[in-house]
């Protein structure tokens, strides 16, 4: 089974567009494992402390949520939105 | 008022020559005249908005051109607000376009937004955004908030007291990355629906999008909303006094 990832703006161009993790995974863990792939990524996505940072929309099949222990088990399509500034 | 010009509009029900007649006496603040503000503007000086107060202290670089539509070649050099002001106002002679050459800063920020009905922010960085949320709540003015990032846009609309507010939304001060990728058709869009919002907002039909972000993708053409949640302990918005909608 497997945790499908979109990520979007800058995040998408450092790591990838769509990622597959595999699962289960704790929302908290998917981030964390997304930082490890980029240095560059891991600044937008975790602070100074190594939190996730609580600037990042988290989007579950359409829901915007913010429980980082949620468990992702089966078949699951998160989005993950960071700030942007752009006019 | 010049009927034949807004008949296509006022022949819709919600809208009729009442909502005209507000579209005609309302003041709308254009916070930027780039990718977004360009198309916005353009739509709401078509569309009859009495006064549009555009305000930018920029001037327009050729690396605008590819979204900024309201500046063309022969501008390059020129003040965006100027510009912007020569456009709308061949556009649209019945309507008054007031151009302000100065960014929006701590000090001056009150004083230009003060009147108006709706703002739309259609500036390029978090800080001025942020800025200009916090002057919106203190004014108590509704402010449509739209970003845009290569083929990606989002846009929400933030009533003081009734929805959260963008420091709501980035509570942590996000990392500016600059210059940002940007498709031009993208801002075109998005700076649509921010004229949308506001002429929903002053004539008072339909749905905004309140307390709800709308993304859209434009490379997979997909289009999200999802609920936006306010922050009880928001530097910004949390001394409100909240009425949800
Ligand atoms: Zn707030």
């Amino acid at each position: 089974m497997a945790i499908k990832v979109t990520l979007t703006g800058r995040l998408a161009e450092l790591i990838d567009r769509e990622v597959l993790l595999s699962s289960p995974k704790t929302v908290g863990e998917v981030i964390r494992e997304l930082a490890n792939m980029s240095e560059e990524g891991k600044l937008s996505l975790l602070d100074e402390n190594g939190e996730v940072r609580d600037n990042i929309i988290i989007l579950l099949n359409e829901e915007s949520i913010e429980d980082l222990d949620r468990r992702l088990e089966g078949e699951e399509e998160l989005f993950l939105l960071l700030p942007i500034a752009g006019g | 008022m010049n009927r034949e010009r807004y008949a296509r509009q006022i022949m819709l029900k919600d809208w009729g020559e009442e909502g005209q007649g507000k579209l005609q006496s309302a003041r709308v603040v254009v916070a930027g005249a780039g990718g977004l503000g360009s198309p916005a503007s353009i739509y709401l000086a078509a569309a009859g908005v009495g006064e549009l107060r555009i305000i930018d202290g920029d001037v327009v670089e050729p690396s605008n051109l590819n979204r900024q539509i309201l500046h063309w070649d022969r501008d390059i050099g020129r003040a965006k607000a100027v510009s912007a002001e020569e456009k709308l106002k061949n556009l649209n002679g019945d309507i008054k376009v007031i151009p302000i050459m100065q960014r929006i800063e701590e000090s001056n920020g009150e004083e230009l937004i003060r009147g108006a009905d709706v703002v739309l922010d259609c500036l390029d960085n978090f800080s001025t955004r942020f800025l200009l949320n916090k002057i919106c709540l203190k004014l108590s003015i509704p402010l449509v908030h739209s970003v845009i990032y290569g083929f990606e846009g989002r846009i929400t609309t933030i009533i003081p007291g009734k929805t959260p507010c963008l420091s709501c939304i980035y509570p942590q001060k996000p990392i500016e990355i600059r210059p940002f990728p940007v498709v031009g058709v993208v801002a075109g869009i998005m700076g649509c629906m921010e004229a949308l919002e506001a002429i929903k907002l002053v004539i008072g039909f339909g749905t905004p999008l309140l307390g709800r972000m709308l993304r859209f993708d434009g490379e997979r053409m997909q289009v999200q909303i999802f609920p936006l949640k306010r922050r009880e302990s928001c530097p910004d918005c949390g001394n409100l006094d909240f009425k949800e909608v």
